[in-house]
């Protein structure tokens, strides 16, 4: 079910009965309803309660600087004849990987080095959990005590009323737009929508240019260009009386009457449609004409019509000016600091399991007594992968015997 | 355009390359299987080369963007990551029956790309919600991980292919285990990148990390699958069988974040 369209696409789409059901469970913004969230909600318990539980297993084993005590079911002796440290320095060359834990021990005559994945990287399951949760909760803090909504405001105009989804907000200090730009390439595509704005708190201006993808930041709240479009600004007016003689032609702003007390009329627009009923831009009257009040839509360089029979005076839109307006995206999100730290700690944790699945390997070399060949015991156990991993040892085997024979 | 007679010749040569490893299973001959990977091999640096000149052309027209912006391009280098990820598993793991399971689709997809009537192949201008570099990371990293999830896939079907049909062709059942595995791993820490570098660009561009856009949701649905995969596998200790159809319901689940939601669905990616 597609969302947040309009309801007559769904009327469309779907049979009365079907659009009763949808509606009514909000199906049609599934997203924001009180059982799609109360679910997120589980599942951040679930995640949390989860967390806990393995958590201190998997702490210890990062933790852990024991030995390996790991079994070895794969083995090779190899010999050669260079020397101790020679044979020492090419295996642990051999063997190392940043993300394993290489220790020697010398016991005796047997010297031994083990190349494990670094028992850090038990911690991915760990870090994966716990970013989920800030993620999760990011979003929950933002919910509770952020808000978003939008702002339009008309070029060389100021407000400071933010739309939101189902309550409006008012900021505490005025954004004003100083100027809004619309760059095209020259086949027509859109390059640049531009809005240049002014904050103004009452003491401080402060001037900030917002397009898509850099938005601006003032007192915690960010501002990002959302959409744009062109307004409705000023119309010239002109009256006739009954003999279709001009007696006036005045500039009308919406919602600011114009009066002739001479005349004893008064009008003032009230609403504007770039193409009302597909017979070009007209503006919507609200006309006192003596004693009689009355709307009336007037096109351009049409005069009215229908005239009223008490009605005195005639009306024509001679011209009219627009003015571009910026929509812009508000919001305030205190719970972002979490959401980004959140991604960061799931990025890496991630990432862990691959390089845990590698396996382990460990070779013994024993110190000769008297000349000659030097027995070296390579062994290794699969990872989380035991997959073809006799192959893949035969190749470790294979480099070593290369590096040291 | 010289970038797209290129991309031409790249298809062939994949082809040529898909030929030779077929012919390795019937004459076993390991110098056919290596002459195949060198076909490859060059035929990459090739295929790269040509989205680099795209770029380059891109700059000529006055435009100058990475060439990751329609669904042309997506389709081209979707193609490239295939291969990458086939060349990074071949010299890594070292199985030589790969060749013949993934240059299939890379062979494929950039057919698609370069044969099909449908797709628009000119560089157009970037509207401006595309004009950020957050754009390269995240395409990158999500048609990398798309690749490591296809491989997996293909493991995964070969998996259930019936054994004793080719029994001397078939690898075992550890060794497409393991790669059914490995494909995720990789692919999952990608497409992790990949929806988080979305989110960082989509807060942004539109304002919102998180919008429950389909493309969104969608991506959220294949990473839960994946999720779960691993889940059933490092906890449960699922293997094989079952395994082997999460990776293939995975796949179907990224096959339609990739072209089910722009194809069926609309949303905020109309563009790709």
């Amino acid at each position: 079910v597609g969302q947040n369209l309009p309801e007559e696409v769904y009327r469309h789409q779907y049979s009365p009965l079907l659009f009763k059901i949808i509606t009514t469970l909000s199906i049609t913004d599934i997203y924001h309803t009180i059982y799609f969230n109360a679910l997120l909600l589980l599942l951040l318990t679930n995640i949390i309660f989860c967390t806990l539980k393995f958590a201190p297993k998997r702490l210890a084993a990062a933790l852990d600087t024991g030995p390996a005590k790991k079994n070895y079911p794969y083995f090779e002796v190899i010999s050669t004849d260079i020397s101790e440290e020679k044979a020492l320095s090419r295996i642990k060359k051999a063997l190392y990987r940043p993300w394993r834990r290489m220790r020697i021990e010398t016991e005796g005559r047997v010297t031994v080095i083990t190349a494990d994945p670094h028992p850090f990287l038990n911690l991915g399951a760990l870090l994966v959990h716990v970013s989920i949760v800030l993620i999760l909760a990011g979003g929950l803090l933002s919910l509770l005590f952020g808000f978003s909504g939008d702002m339009v405001i008309a070029e060389g105009e100021s407000t400071s009323l933010v739309f939101g989804k189902t309550v409006n907000y008012k900021l505490d200090f005025m954004v004003m737009l100083d100027r809004f730009t619309f760059l095209q390439y020259d086949d027509g595509t859109p390059k640049e929508y531009k809005s240049e704005i002014t904050f103004f708190d009452g003491e401080h201006e402060t001037e900030a240019v917002i397009t898509v993808n850099h938005p601006a930041k003032i007192h915690g709240i960010r501002f990002y260009q959302s959409s744009f479009g062109n307004t409705f600004h000023k119309a010239v007016i002109a009256v006739k009386d009954r003999t279709g003689a001009t007696v006036l032609t005045t500039d009308a702003f919406p919602g600011i009457p114009i009066a002739d007390v001479g005349r004893n009329l008064a009008f003032v627009i009230v609403d504007y449609a770039p193409d009302y009923m597909d017979d070009g831009p007209a503006v919507h009257l609200l006309v006192r004409d003596g004693e009689w009040e009355f709307g009336i839509w007037v096109l351009i360089h049409e005069t009215d019509p229908k005239l009223h029979p008490d009605q005195t005076h005639t009306f024509v839109l001679l011209d009219y000016t627009e003015v571009p307006f910026s929509g812009l995206s508000v919001s305030r999100k205190p719970g972002l600091p979490l959401v980004w730290a959140g991604f960061i700690i799931l990025c890496v944790g991630i990432s862990f399991p691959l390089m845990l699945s590698s396996g382990s390997f460990r070779a013994e070399i024993k110190r000769k007594q008297k000349k000659g060949m030097r027995g070296i015991t390579l062994s290794g156990a699969p990872g989380k992968i035991r997959g073809d991993f006799q192959r893949r040892f035969s190749e470790v085997i294979e480099t070593v015997r290369k590096k040291i024979c | 355009m010289l970038s797209s007679r290129i991309l031409s010749y790249v298809t062939f040569a994949y082809g040529i390359s898909f030929i030779l490893f077929i012919a390795y299973y019937l004459i076993r001959k390991k110098k056919v299987n290596h002459g195949a990977d060198a076909v490859v091999l060059v035929t990459f640096v090739l295929h790269g080369a040509a989205i680099v000149l795209r770029w380059v052309e891109s700059y000529r027209l006055g435009w100058g963007h990475i060439p990751l912006t329609n669904f042309y391009e997506s389709l081209i280098f979707f193609s490239f990551a295939l291969t990458f990820i086939y060349l990074l598993f071949r010299y890594t793991i070292r199985y030589d029956f790969l060749g013949a399971v993934m240059m299939p689709f890379s062979l494929l997809t950039l057919a698609y790309a370069s044969f099909s009537p449908d797709i628009d192949r000119a560089i157009r201008p970037l509207i401006p919600a595309l004009q950020s570099n957050w754009l390269t990371i995240h395409v990158i990293t999500c048609f990398l991980a798309y690749a490591a999830f296809t491989l997996s896939f293909a493991c995964a079907l070969l998996y259930f292919w019936p054994r004793r049909r080719a029994p001397q062709i078939i690898p075992t059942k550890d060794v497409l285990d393991e790669l059914v595995y490995r494909g995720v791993l990789v692919g999952m820490p990608l497409l992790t990148m990949g929806i988080i570098t979305g989110s960082a660009w989509a807060h942004y561009a539109w304002g919102a990390y998180w919008s429950w856009d389909p493309k969104e949701t969608w991506s959220l649905i294949t990473w839960i699958i994946y999720a779960l995969f691993l889940h059933a596998r490092l906890i449960r200790g699922w293997r094989e069988n079952r395994t082997s159809l999460l990776s293939i319901i995975g796949f179907l689940a990224m096959l339609f974040t990739f072209l089910g939601v722009n194809f069926i669905l609309s949303g905020l990616h109309a563009y790709m």
